[in-house]
């Protein structure tokens, strides 16, 4: 195939009111390759897959599509054309079955007299199940039932199948962060399945915050830096530190993780579970969480991870065993109940879990623990807004005020403010469940910080990492899960972390 | 970013400049209709007619924070008027408590219907607002009752006036300032804005969730059962229909004032001002005379108008929890 384009886009420029989003990008797809994109939020990265996909229209700039003008009005034209894109929020319709979501918009396809013919439909969804290896999920199955994960992948199947479509000439699959929400088996699947893809003359656009994976699966990277495109890169040319420096713009400041600065634990414990158990989910959890301790838990998607989270937290209830907190037992029924405790939770989805996102940032800081900002029973605002310009301050959240609504704060400055209020909460037993999803890389390393500086003060910190490296870089002691059940505990204080191979061998 | 924001606040800030701006319009109008809309006598007039519905606006956005609905006020309202006139005959002054606490009671019930039960709070309300109505007729053997004057000494407080300001009113807006440091000032006013826009969020970040919501049923329930009691001393006497009405415009008031039906948003200050509109439309059709029945059109028109003007359309789920 040599040197020929696939796609290109040459000198685009998008120019929103106040903003400009993009200025003078070009870029080459070519057949069978795989792209990857970096860069930091708001680099620019998802407004350009937005024109590519015709969702926005760009201000100047063009692009070709197999040597011909492109210029798509909507993604359902740029499905045509053969470019489709896994998007990051998901675009399933939950109450509709796997088959139903796959072939979305073609039932006319499978329709006699005005009737669904659903056996047919679900057949050919099974085929296009296979393509990618996804055997193992039921066409007739409601995508509301299926966890995160597997949602993911059946878009990433239907995107797939979009591709496939046009028969001959080659494709290009979009994926914006695809990986956020897999567990290492499925990235490994997932891109197996792009690796097959490409080996068809097709082509995948990668963008990931992880520059591991993008390392991995990409065969040339292109850097984007406010809103331009500080350069491309040869895949043999570029390693992690090379990456952030161009991301960035700085190079990565010594240790990542700051292991150097990761704390003995104290001898007290803050928390035990004994024989702990939910039915259905997990069984038989021990474990005791020390002062200054980072525990860190790992596991598959289904290991039981997430339920044994929530019910630390106090959002589900255990129904075996028993849970001690400084020593004496506690039964949670609700989340408030754990915070009387000390117990407080970072949820995974930020948006939809941890912050009000139609108020203010100075409110959102003082929600668990409003007797802090309190006098005679009653909330000071004055008390609020000093607590909140502190924080601001001593986190370093960008915002233009405290007054600020957080709905409107970029990804990074958002979890800042979460961890501003579990500051301000002083609860000194804390789980983090993928604290630093959807982070920019420069503002995951100040949650690192901020993580090294809790365990300072004696407290203990529970972690559900984002990737594995980030759990064993995080944590003292780490506890396998599969199943239900605690596999394995590992110790990884500062010079003695485990390889991931160890750890994976015990989580499959 | 800047223009999404500075949409959203014209948004928020719509219908009360529309409240605003009506109400003004509306008092010139009447004022030249009939000079009389404007006299020291006709003012009083109206604050006492909006004493009652300014209790009731004010209980309901409670409710309206959490995106929940209220239609049991309007016959907690006529149950406690009808209460009011069979109790003081029996038992005095001791009535007012007994009315207070069934207030609170009704309220309380809506609460844990929706909150225990998990009953949708439109088909709890809408089930109990038919039995206390049901209720109000059958202590009231369906007529109106009218109180003996033995009971006057006890109701006569109804009268007063410091000024033009009567007392009904000044009780009225001491309420609404209550309600005021309930919503910007207490954890559980807090609580019901936060939960109105994200439950899930507001549970996971440990505040009280459940209480909260069980709280904005009670003030609702108990200030229906205060605007009941305001009906009565007012008219001296009990009628099982008098709150019928009120239910809905207790709604529109508080969406004129700028309370999201969606929940999560709104003030309890501005409730003063859908209020103020209603009262005085419905006051000025009066000194204009215009027919009762014409009036509910023109109310049933004016609830629609408002809350067309109020939803946010860009919003997904408009559906009342």
């Amino acid at each position: 195939m040599g040197k020929e384009v696939l796609f290109s886009a040459q000198n685009i420029t998008k120019q929103y009111p106040g903003t400009l989003a993009l200025s003078n990008v070009s870029l080459e797809i070519k057949p069978g390759k795989v792209v990857g994109l970096v860069g930091e939020n708001g680099a620019g990265k998802s407004t350009l897959l937005k024109i590519i996909m015709g969702i926005e229209q760009p201000t100047e700039g063009g692009m070709e599509m197999h040597g011909e003008t492109y210029h798509p009005q909507s993604p359902i034209e740029a499905n045509k054309q053969g470019i489709g894109m896994v998007f990051q929020e998901q675009s399933l319709i939950q109450n509709l079955t796997v088959g139903q979501n796959i072939f979305f918009g073609q039932e006319e396809n499978y329709t006699h007299f005005g009737i669904l013919n659903k056996k047919k439909m679900y057949e050919d969804a099974k085929e296009v199940m296979d393509a990618v290896e996804l055997e193992h999920i039921r066409a007739d199955k409601k995508v509301s039932t299926l966890d995160f994960a597997t949602r993911q992948m059946v878009e990433i199947a239907k995107v797939f199948h979009v591709a496939k479509r046009e028969d001959g000439k080659g494709c290009v699959i979009l994926l914006d962060e695809p990986t956020s929400v897999l567990n290492e088996g499925e990235v490994q699947n997932l891109f197996k399945n792009v690796r097959k893809m490409t080996a068809k003359g097709n082509s995948v656009v990668f963008i990931s915050h992880r520059l591991d994976e993008v390392l991995e699966i990409s065969d040339y990277i292109y850097v984007f830096k406010d809103g331009k495109n500080v350069c491309e890169l040869d895949r043999k040319d570029a390693d992690e530190d090379i990456l952030y420096e161009k991301m960035v713009g700085k190079t990565a400041s010594g240790e990542y993780y700051q292991i150097h600065r990761q704390t003995k634990p104290q001898a007290e414990v803050l928390m035990e579970a004994k024989g702990l158990g939910m039915r259905g989910y997990f069984r038989n959890i021990n474990f005791s969480l020390h002062k200054g301790e980072v525990v860190g838990i790992c596991g598959v998607v289904g290991s039981g991870k997430e339920e044994l989270c929530g019910v630390i937290c106090g959002d589900e209830e255990a129904t075996s065993g028993s849970l001690f907190v400084r020593g004496k037992e506690v039964h949670l029924k609700h989340p408030y109940q754990a915070l009387a405790q000390g117990i407080l939770s970072i949820p995974k989805e930020r948006r939809e879990e941890s912050v009000i996102e139609d108020k203010t940032i100075y409110e959102n800081i003082s929600m668990s623990n409003y007797k802090k900002v309190s006098s005679n029973g009653l909330i000071s605002s004055e008390k609020e807004k000093q607590q909140a310009e502190a924080y601001l301050k001593e986190l370093a959240i960008k915002a233009p005020s405290i007054s600020q609504q957080v709905g409107f704060l970029s990804g990074g400055n958002a979890q800042k403010v979460v961890f501003a209020r579990i500051l301000a909460s002083d609860a000194d037993i804390l789980l983090l469940n993928h604290p630093t999803r959807g982070v920019d890389i420069g503002a995951k390393g100040e949650i690192y910080s901020l993580i090294r500086d809790i365990t300072a003060q004696g407290k203990g910190v529970i972690v559900l990492g984002d990737t594995l490296d980030e759990c064993i870089g995080l944590s003292n002691r780490l506890l396998v899960m599969k199943d239900g059940e605690i596999t394995k505990e590992l110790d990884a204080s500062a010079d003695h972390k485990p390889e991931q191979v160890d750890i994976v061998k015990y989580m499959m | 970013m800047s223009q999404i924001k500075s949409n959203i606040l014209k948004k928020e800030n719509f219908n009360k400049i529309f409240s605003v701006a009506s109400l003004i319009i509306l008092i010139i109008f009447f004022t030249i209709m009939n000079s009389s809309f404007i006299g020291v006598y006709n003012i009083k007039n109206i604050l006492t007619d909006m004493s009652p519905l300014l209790l009731m606006a004010c209980g309901v956005s409670f409710v309206l924070f959490l995106g929940s609905i209220d239609l049991s006020m309007g016959s907690i309202a006529s149950c406690a008027a009808v209460m009011l006139t069979f109790l003081l005959e029996r038992m005095g002054p001791l009535a007012y408590v007994v009315v207070i606490l069934y207030g609170l009671a009704a309220g309380f019930l809506n609460g844990i219907l929706h909150t225990k039960l998990k009953v949708p709070s439109f088909i709890a309300t809408l089930s109990t607002q038919s039995i206390w109505q049901s209720a109000a007729y059958l202590i009231s053997g369906g007529m109106p009752m009218v109180m003996i004057p033995a009971v006057w000494p006890y109701v006569d407080w109804a009268k007063i006036s410091i000024g033009f300001l009567p007392l009904l009113f000044l009780v009225a807006a001491a309420v609404l300032a209550v309600c005021y440091v309930i919503q910007k000032k207490m954890v559980v006013g807090r609580t019901m804005l936060a939960l109105g826009t994200n439950e899930r969020a507001s549970r996971l970040i440990g505040l009280e969730v459940v209480k909260a919501k069980v709280v904005a049923f009670t003030i609702s329930g108990l200030l229906a059962a205060v605007g009941g009691i305001f009906f009565a001393v007012k008219l001296k006497s009990g009628i099982p229909t008098v709150g019928e009405q009120y239910n809905l415009m207790a709604i529109a008031s508080a969406v004129l004032g700028g309370v999201m039906l969606t929940g999560g948003k709104g003030n309890v200050l501005l409730t003063v001002l859908g209020v103020g509109l209603i009262t005085v439309i419905q006051n000025g059709m009066n000194v204009i005379a215009v027919d009762g029945f014409w009036q509910k059109i023109v109310f049933g028109l004016l609830v629609i108008i408002a809350i067309f003007m109020n939803t946010d359309k860009s919003r997904r789920n408009l559906v009342v929890k």
